[in-house]
């Protein structure tokens, strides 16, 4: 349960630090209402040292105050707070951030097998960057282990292992291990331990451990065979990487360290915020997409656990060998509506590598941006729907996602004039079935508002509420694997004052119905010709109530899974047909 | 907007902090003059572990053996140490095939570690020791030419400066490169062939800068046993006429290299560093920098990709371009004369 505080804050600074770009968004009370206020952004510096420079944090603020004509900065740029009156100073200061630390961990499991893997799924969506995988099965010896410890130097452990109640002696051994690798390292060297396994051990590891190393004790991530519950040791391990992060990062405002009342990793966040959308919407769990080029990440919520995922994660050190491996000419060509050369491909990556963050000004680096990004975005989905037990609930048999709400954000929607690109590069990366509702985090605002939740949960209900985050789309997407150009579905849209339109809308189309935003509608839609509404059962007609957004009614009938044509020209064609589709949409 | 930038000067002041990730022992005093590969501060830690079965050797039940250990955890021990004895008819010794120190003893086995790897930081170029920073390091202070750059192999050096770029934009190539170079730092232009490399390690250079950099060579770049530095960008990228100014005017200087990776997330960034007897330059531009009309730029973005240009206008309203991207902007002009409209985001300031 996320805490209630006891005095309302009457305001809140939140600040998202990005590898690229500083966001503050200021969040206002009024009549027991909580409403945002505006946005402020500034490009994240790095000192020599590797601390954000006090300049680009105070750089943002001064552009929240303008926005917003509150005033926040005092006479040595220091964070007026609590609030002192109105429109000068704040109450409360989260933090959220992805601009990535340094955090090199060893994963040490009982077995090989299930202790590495559930592991690995804690770590999934963690800033963390996993060194070196090792168990008490491995079949190395002590010696082989300490060596690699010492080598390595992590900065953090994380232990698991065994169900409670079980055997101890084998966990006993490890700690051992762990504590006479490490002894004879200077206290700062020594790595920081995350104990979740076994718990019928805790008291040896503190006993053994604490004098040492930083010890984190989380509940058992298997307290039983049957049982996988890795949120309690996600929020632990949470913790750790914020303490690292602002150990690495001492935010000043001027002369003066800023003082923040909650802090937390962007990707834990954004998991926060579509966990509360998803009870104020009332879905079945829902999406976020973070489009963000090669850095895309997909966060997945259902029934209050959550994960996420990126393909490429930013913590680990990629070399420009290694990325212009990972994105293969045929791979990135297949989503690309136009003709690209190797040297084109590789001119991209690597300079995308030195300078992240540069915008493509010409058709052709459009083109191949999207390219990327598709790519990056279909292997994070992949990714997501491989590592985690209960994601395989939003992922139809088609592969494609299968939710009630998805939100789109990340640089892209404040970088566009318009969203219909965005739309249909969630498309084609989620390939989406269903009848569902695509919102948009067009202000960044998202993760802060997932954060601030840690202040007063009213704080990104009230907002969501407020249409913080408005609604880009209701979208159909039939299941169809059919031949193109076939009648398939059928949308009559009725307004309240009882008028109908019909639409009839062949296999592979994109088209859109709008809507006035504040327009309540029903839709009656039938499907025909092998089309199914969703992706199990048969629903062949149904009818639902919606309401207007920014682009209305998309309907999306390029089939599930998309036939990747055959013939790289067909493709192309395939790929601006679809480009110009969705253009069209836009008018 | 607070701009990206990298600094390209032909005389500054250079401060840096060369410090611990821990307490250890700091080498230098204050205004001691030291050189690049100079270790300013350092801090051993054991390396290696050895593991010696008793009860094995000695031929023991593991209970009898433990009673025949004669060491305990903690000792030192030395190379021949008896660490256990059995007497009788036929004695029987277990001695340690190393120094080190006794770490664990538990069911007859002896766990000792031993060796030592050095964890250090040098000075990276040549200079005065502005500040100690007790137990940690200290902070190096030199005047001079600076010229930070996109990708090193993670070595430093300090050698003489031999310019081998005849103009701009001419590929380094392993022709040029003969007997004697050895020992020298080299600029050249962009390296496209592993020929060239393999040449350079064949002559012995002390250090080779280039302005661009084969992707496809990195990793044998990497593996030279020289530092390597890329300034400009990957590929066939070529100097600006700034940059190559200040190179072809170094010529026979003394060069430092520190060919450290840039790490985006820590701030550093490979840099050569060519010091100068003049000690009254301004201190180097530490502070962000915001866009201006009139500084010199580099495209990162193509096509126009590694190519430099002047601001010529701020846009006062965000501009929209053929993708679809609306972004604040600015008028550039390039060196051939020709006018292009850019987004901020896409010009590094070159100070």
């Amino acid at each position: 349960m996320l805490p209630i505080t006891k005095k309302a804050p009457k305001s809140l600074l939140v600040i998202d630090i990005g590898l690229i770009e500083i966001q503050t968004h200021l969040i206002e009370r009024n009549d027991d209402v909580y409403r945002w206020a505006g946005v402020g952004r500034a490009s994240t510096t790095l000192s020599m040292t590797g601390s954000v420079t006090w300049k680009c944090l105070v750089n943002a603020m001064q552009q929240l105050e303008l926005t917003t004509d509150h005033k926040l900065l005092g006479s040595e740029s220091e964070v007026i707070s609590p609030e002192n009156g109105q429109g000068l100073g704040v109450d409360r200061i989260c933090l959220t951030w992805s601009l990535p630390v340094s955090i090199k961990a060893i994963l040490f499991g009982l077995t090989s097998g299930f202790s590495i893997s559930n592991a690995q799924c804690l770590l999934e969506g963690m800033p963390v960057e996993v060194v070196n995988l090792m168990s008490a099965t491995d079949g190395r010896s002590d010696k082989e282990k300490m060596d690699i410890l010492l080598s390595q130097r992590p900065d953090l452990i994380v232990l698991t292992g065994g169900v409670d109640g079980g055997g101890i002696q084998v966990l006993k051994d490890v700690i051992d291990l762990l504590v006479h690798s490490f002894t004879p390292l200077p206290q700062e060297l020594r790595p920081e331990i995350l104990f979740t396994g076994n718990t019928s051990v805790s008291e040896y590891l503190i006993a053994r451990v604490k004098p040492i190393m930083k010890l984190y004790v989380a509940p058992n991530i298997q307290p039983s065979t049957d049982v996988l519950d890795l949120q309690p040791a996600r929020e632990t391990l949470a913790d750790i990487c914020n303490r690292i992060w602002m150990k690495q990062h001492k935010l000043q405002t001027g002369s003066h360290p800023l003082k923040y009342d909650h802090v937390r990793p962007v990707t834990l966040a954004m998991e926060d915020f579509i966990t509360i959308q998803g009870l104020c919407k009332k879905t079945n769990g829902g999406l976020a997409m973070v489009m963000n080029g090669l850095f895309t990440s997909i966060s997945a919520s259902l029934d209050g656990h959550s994960t996420s995922h990126q393909y490429l994660n930013t913590c680990v050190g990629l070399d420009a060998e290694q990325l212009i491996e990972k994105f293969p000419l045929e791979d990135v060509a297949n989503w690309m509506p136009c003709d690209i050369t190797r040297d084109d491909l590789t001119e991209y990556l690597v300079s995308e590598f030195l300078y992240p963050g540069r915008l493509p000004v010409t058709g052709a680096t459009d083109a191949l941006y999207g390219g990327v990004a598709r790519l990056t975005g279909k292997r994070t989905w992949r990714g997501i729907c491989g590592k985690q037990d209960f994601p395989d609930q939003l992922v139809a048999r088609s592969g494609g996602a299968q939710v009630d709400s998805i939100l789109v954000s990340g640089p892209r929607m404040y970088q566009y004039q318009n969203y219909n690109t965005v739309l249909l590069e969630m498309l084609d990366v989620l390939q989406p079935v269903g009848i569902f509702e695509v919102y948009i985090d067009r202000e960044g605002l998202a993760a802060g508002l997932g954060t601030a939740a840690q202040v007063d949960p009213r704080i990104p209900v009230h907002c969501i509420l407020g249409h913080a985050v408005p609604k880009l789309a209701t979208v159909i997407a039939p299941a169809y694997k059919g031949r193109e150009d076939i009648r398939i579905l059928t949308v009559t849209v009725i307004s309240q004052d009882g008028h109908e339109i019909t639409c009839e809308i062949n296999s592979g189309k994109l088209i859109s119905i709008p809507l006035g935003t504040d327009e309540q509608v029903e839709i009656r839609i039938r499907a025909e010709h092998g089309a199914r509404l969703f992706e199990s059962g048969h629903t062949l007609k149904i009818t639902i109530p919606t309401s207007g957004s920014v682009m209305g009614i998309v309907v999306d009938t390029r089939g599930r899974p998309m036939k990747v044509q055959k013939g790289l020209r067909k493709q192309q064609a395939w790929i601006k047909r679809s480009i110009i589709e969705a253009q069209e949409m836009a008018r | 907007m607070t701009a990206r930038s990298v600094i390209i000067n032909p005389a500054c002041r250079i401060n840096r902090i060369r410090k611990l990730p821990t307490a250890g022992r700091v080498l230098v005093n204050n205004g001691q003059s030291v050189t690049t590969n100079d270790v300013i501060a350092e801090i051993q830690i054991p390396e290696k572990h050895q593991e010696l079965d008793v009860a094995n050797a000695l031929g023991l039940s593991v209970q009898n053996a433990v009673r025949k250990i004669h060491i305990k955890p903690g000792d030192l021990v030395h190379t021949g140490d008896v660490i256990a004895h059995k007497g009788g008819l036929i004695t029987k010794s277990v001695t340690s095939p190393v120094d080190g120190r006794v770490v664990d003893i538990s069911s007859a086995r002896v766990l000792i570690e031993y060796g030592s790897q050095s964890i250090n930081v040098k000075a990276g170029f040549s200079g005065l020791v502005k500040e100690v920073i007790p137990g940690y390091g200290a902070i190096v202070s030199t005047a001079g030419a600076l010229l930070q750059g996109v990708w090193g192999n993670g070595r430093v050096a300090e050698g003489l400066m031999i310019c081998l770029a005849r103009d701009r934009v001419d590929e380094l190539s392993p022709e040029w490169m003969d007997m004697s170079l050895r020992g020298s730092i080299v600029f050249g232009g962009p390296c496209l062939r592993m020929d060239t490399l393999r040449r350079a390690a064949e002559i012995s250079l002390r250090g080779l800068i280039v302005s661009g950099i084969e992707p496809d060579l990195l990793t044998q770049a990497g593996n030279m046993p020289f530092p390597i530095i890329s300034l400009v960008g990957l590929g066939r990228a070529t100097y600006d006429e700034h940059t190559f100014k200040i190179i072809s005017s170094m010529e026979k200087c003394v060069a430092c290299v520190n060919a450290c990776t840039w790490n985006h997330c820590s701030g550093s960034r490979p840099e050569v560093i060519i010091p100068t007897l003049d000690k009254t330059h301004n201190t180097e531009l530490m502070e962000d920098v915001e866009y201006q009309v009139g500084q010199l730029v580099r495209i990162l973005q193509s096509p126009y990709l590694w190519e430099t240009a002047r601001i010529k206008k701020l846009i006062r309203d965000a501009r929209l371009y053929p993708g679809g991207i609306v972004a604040q902007s600015a008028i550039c002009v390039l060196e051939n004369g020709e006018e292009i409209v850019q987004p901020l985001v896409n010009l590094e300031v070159i100070l």
